[in-house]
């Protein structure tokens, strides 16, 4: 019976009436395309019965969603802050502080800085906007930064 | 010293700007440019099969950039930038092909000599 | 319009590189300037000397009236009648280039009775010309074509071309240089007064009257001047041309560069036209202190011997014995090799007759660095007494424009019409305008002037010197207000050569000593080579003999084809590398063959025999694999270790700048002082001479192959023949 409706479904869009079927369709007269949608449709009923038999118990699917993330200490944000500082190829093996200026004192220049405020982006996984990138100098106002927004308090 | 200043009123003039009022602002789109053309260089080596890695892609794209980095002149880095913004938009939506994002590489360009008995030897220039 | 406006013939705009007449320095004082006259050309008033034509006049108000027979340096002819202008108060319109102004005529060069004139002589002038403008080589540099657009009427009214028709004339022969297309002759005469007055050879000139006259020899002769090449120049039609140059391209094809001629030691400047990376063709520039406008045969034409027997590679010689092309590295390793392996004072350097400054500096840096004090040039000069320390001993202190002020002029073992054909014509130009005389002590040769020929002995120069002599020419000699004397520097390599230069810079130390005029010099050497002045500059040792006698193991030839350097007088076990661009005598010794540029290729210094720096610049890129000179000597001390401190051109310059200032003044000369002591240091030279004086060039046939671009030219060849053939002839 879904079979059915399914080829029927397949058959009428197959034939383009104009108004109701938006999604376009790949080879007008060919029967593949058709016996592809009719196989597809029998695997996937086939896979989602499958799966509720799972261990032969019908389970209930649980649908997980991200609930809180494990808020951040300071320390935290330091560490990870520093690992990416280091992880960059182009102060690996430099002597790090919180406190050295990235331009002054570890000699990037303003691209290598951007990459540095990217690489904290991704760790981060949240973006900084441009105005605020341009004040963030050293690692200890990353630092600062991140807290704040994260609203992370000593 | 009148001299002078006539030959500074001729040597600078008031001009028009193309998008950036001043160089702060012409940085920001500079840098903005740099990161969308980072964060774009893994799907680009993925989508045109480029046989370079993100590294040298990376490398590339400074390079690219420190290329310029003598320009002064505000409008003229506007333009650089509006072109570059062209470049990307053309790479993303695929408008490009393999040989023009492997261009920018110059594989076959031969580096000039620059010492005398290179130059020497290789032409009569 | 016209080819050279006047004014900028005359200089009148420019007086850099002019001397007019009366600005001279030495011409005879226009004794306490005569009033300027007033005269009015189109309403301008303008003051000028008494004297001046009309034409000349309207040249200092900016006005060119058109001409075609008129020429500054030649005598006036006045038989185009194109120069018509209406003068007022004239029945007729006047010849401008004839016409003395007066005071207060008033000339009208635009009126309408002049351009009806104008438009009328043209007229004339069309009628008989023949519509060869698509096949006529003058097309595009044509002064008639110019003049017609510019002063021609628009249409034409002949209709004799369907009855009698035009007039045709024959083609003469004058030789392989010009080509005669007498049909297209408008008869101006120009180039009767040329030969007649500048080249001294009568031959030129007009047969017949009316419609039936005709410019030429009357019988085949060829044109047997060293100047005959300037007659295409002067035609304003396409009646004389060059034949190799005919058909080869149109002016405005042609991209034109500037330079200076090496051919001859006086440094003529040039213009070279080339098309598509080959040199076409090479024009006189006027060079008022030189070369005025005109140029030597063998300057003008021998530009085809640049593209034949040209080294265009790097050559090494292998297991057999022949040269194979290598590349440049392994030429270069293979030199270096030798220079680094042979002891520093068997190490010799020869450096040819076309050798740039450049090129002579970084040779000699080079060699001293590696510990050699032999650097020669090929053509010998005295370094006893001053030698060549004490520049005045082997310059020519008279400048060349000054020549033709001179009063009484004495040459010295020198044909100068071959060795350098541009002072003899000052010289012929001093004797026809001025009356100056010349006495020659040498063989008999013929000048194209008349001169008295005091002997070929040595010994006469002694008598001179020491005051016996009792011939008229020394009365001569001492009577006279600016005396030159003139010294050919070839006579210096004889054993007597240092007492023959010892006695003659006694003679102009007397001479000179007598003078009232304080800044005039007496005593000339006159260098047969391009290259002389500038290697004695930079310190080369003159002459090869002493330094082949030593033994050499590695000589380094720097474009040295004279010949004086043959494998028989070296050692066996000798290498010789040679650096040039042709492959004459000093390639087919060589071991090791370093391509170098030609002087058209270049961008190079050269001093005239006068002391006078100037320029080559680039007009064509040398063949092949061929370098600048400079370039390859450096390149060879980098791979030596002994690197020379310079890696551009302005570099080198700079280095020549140390060396002597006068090296990179272009276009001046320095004057020269120390003829006192020079003549004082030589003084224990004077011993007896004895020999005869012989000069090399004596016959035309002598004067087209001399160096080794003449010698690999075709044209030259073939005026070689043509001057042989024309001896068999009755006339």
């Amino acid at each position: 019976m879904a079979a059915a409706n399914l080829v029927r479904s397949a058959f009428s869009g197959l034939l383009r009436k104009s108004t109701t079927f938006r999604t376009p369709v790949t080879c007008r007269l060919s029967t593949v395309a058709l016996q592809q949608k009719f196989r597809a449709a029998i695997t996937l009923a086939k896979a989602h019965n499958a799966h509720q038999l799972q261990n032969e118990v019908q389970c209930q699917r649980i649908q997980q969603y991200s609930g809180g993330a494990p808020k951040l200490s300071p320390q935290q944000i330091e560490d990870r802050v520093m690992k990416v500082c280091k992880a960059y190829d182009k102060l690996c093996g430099r002597q790090l502080s919180v406190d050295s200026h990235f331009m002054t004192d570890l000699g990037l220049d303003s691209l290598d800085h951007v990459e540095v405020i990217m690489a904290m982006e991704d760790e981060f996984g949240f973006e900084i906007p441009d105005g605020d990138a341009e004040r963030l100098v050293r690692p200890r106002d990353i630092i600062q930064y991140i807290a704040d927004k994260e609203d992370v308090y000593e | 010293m009148s001299a002078a200043r006539q030959a500074i009123k001729v040597g600078t003039k008031n001009v028009r700007p193309v998008l950036s009022v001043n160089h702060g602002e012409a940085k920001r789109r500079v840098l903005n440019l740099y990161k969308a053309w980072y964060r774009q260089i893994p799907y680009l080596v993925k989508d045109y099969d480029m046989p370079k890695s993100e590294e040298q892609c990376r490398e590339k794209l400074k390079e690219m950039f420190l290329n310029n980095k003598h320009v002064s002149d505000i409008r003229v880095i506007d333009m650089l930038v509006i072109k570059g913004q062209m470049e990307l938009k053309e790479a993303v939506n695929l408008w490009k092909q393999k040989g023009h994002m492997m261009a920018y590489f110059k594989p076959t360009e031969e580096p000039k000599p620059k010492d005398f008995l290179s130059k020497f030897f290789s032409s009569n220039e | 319009m016209l080819r050279q406006p006047l004014s900028r013939a005359l200089a009148l705009s420019s007086p850099a590189r002019v001397a007019p007449l009366a600005a001279r320095r030495y011409a005879d004082a226009v004794p306490a300037q005569p009033e300027k006259v007033e005269v009015f050309i189109d309403d301008q008033p303008v003051h000028v000397l008494p004297g001046t034509t009309v034409l000349q006049a309207a040249a200092q108000v900016g006005v060119e009236i058109p001409r075609f027979c008129y020429h500054e340096r030649l005598a006036v002819a006045g038989n185009c009648r194109m120069c018509l202008v209406e003068v007022e108060k004239s029945p007729k319109p006047v010849a401008a280039c004839a016409m003395p102004v007066m005071k207060g005529m008033r000339v009208k060069t635009n009126s309408d009775l002049t351009r009806k004139a104008r438009e009328g002589v043209m007229e004339f002038l069309l009628v008989n010309h023949p519509l060869d403008c698509p096949i006529c080589d003058q097309g595009g540099e044509c002064d008639l074509q110019d003049q017609s657009m510019a002063f021609g009427s628009d249409r034409s009214r002949f209709t004799d071309i369907h009855f009698s028709g035009k007039r045709a004339v024959e083609d003469k022969d004058v030789g392989p240089l010009i080509k005669t297309i007498m049909t297209r002759c408008i008869h101006c005469t120009r180039c009767i007064r040329f030969a007649s007055e500048v080249a001294g050879v009568d031959d030129f000139g007009t047969t017949g009257r009316g419609t039936e006259m005709q410019v030429g020899t009357y019988v085949e002769k060829m044109f047997l001047s060293e100047l005959s090449g300037n007659i295409i120049d002067l035609c304003p039609v396409g009646a004389l041309t060059s034949k190799p140059y005919s058909f080869a391209a149109r002016p405005w094809e042609t991209r034109r560069i500037d330079s200076v001629d090496v051919l001859d030691p006086l440094g003529s400047n040039i213009v070279v036209a080339t098309r598509t990376n080959e040199v076409l063709r090479i024009l006189p520039r006027t060079n008022e202190e030189i070369n005025e406008e005109w140029l030597s045969d063998k300057s003008r034409f021998a530009c085809d011997g640049l593209k034949r027997q040209r080294l265009v590679t790097p050559m090494l010689k292998d297991s057999r014995g022949n040269l194979a092309p290598v590349e440049w590295e392994d030429a270069v390793v293979a030199a270096a090799r030798a220079l680094r392996d042979c002891p520093p004072d068997k190490l010799l350097a020869v450096a040819g007759g076309l050798a740039d400054a450049e090129a002579l500096v970084a040779l000699k840096d080079l060699l001293n660095r590696l510990g050699s004090e032999h650097v020669c040039t090929e053509h010998y000069f005295p370094t006893q007494g001053a030698g060549t320390d004490l520049r005045s001993s082997y310059l020519l202190n008279t400048k060349i424009a000054n020549v033709e002020d001179a009063d009484f002029v004495l040459l010295i073992g020198t044909n100068t019409r071959f060795e350098a054909p541009l002072l003899n014509a000052r010289i012929r130009k001093a004797f026809i305008h001025k009356e100056t005389d010349v006495a020659l002590v040498g063989p008999k040769v013929d000048l194209t002037y008349e001169y008295t020929h005091v002997g070929d002995s040595a010994s006469i120069v002694k008598d001179f010197a020491s005051g016996t002599s009792s011939h008229e020419v020394m009365k001569r000699l001492q009577q006279a207000k600016r005396p030159v004397v003139i010294l050919g520097a070839d006579q210096l390599k004889s054993e007597e050569g240092p007492a023959l230069l010892a006695y003659t810079q006694e003679l102009a130390h007397k001479l000179q000593e007598n003078l009232q005029d304080k800044e005039w010099k007496v005593l000339n050497v006159l260098q047969r080579t391009a290259s002389q002045v500038a290697a004695l500059d930079i310190g080369y040792q003159p002459g090869v003999g002493q330094a082949l006698a030593a033994g050499p193991k590695v000589v380094y030839l720097l474009g040295a084809d004279s010949g004086v350097v043959t494998r028989e007088s070296l050692p066996e076990d000798v290498t010789i590398i040679y650096q040039g661009h042709h492959g004459d005598v000093g390639a087919s010794i060589a071991d090791i063959v370093l391509p170098g540029a030609a002087y058209t290729e270049k961008r190079a210094t050269y001093v005239n025999a006068e002391g006078r720096a100037q320029q080559t610049l680039v007009a064509v890129s040398p063949p092949g694999k061929a370098r600048e000179d400079w370039k390859i000597i450096r390149a060879l001390s980098e791979v030596l270790g002994a690197g020379l401190p310079y890696d551009t051109l302005d570099e080198v310059r700079d280095r020549l700048s140390q060396v002597s200032p006068a090296l990179v003044a272009y276009g001046d000369v320095q004057p020269n002082n120390y003829f006192a002591q020079a003549r004082a240091l030589a003084q224990s030279l004077q011993k007896p001479v004895s020999g005869k004086l012989d000069v090399q060039l004596k016959q035309l046939e002598d004067f087209f192959m001399t160096d080794a671009i003449s010698r690999a030219s075709p044209t030259m060849a073939k005026c070689v023949q043509a001057v042989l053939k024309q001896k068999n002839s009755p006339y």
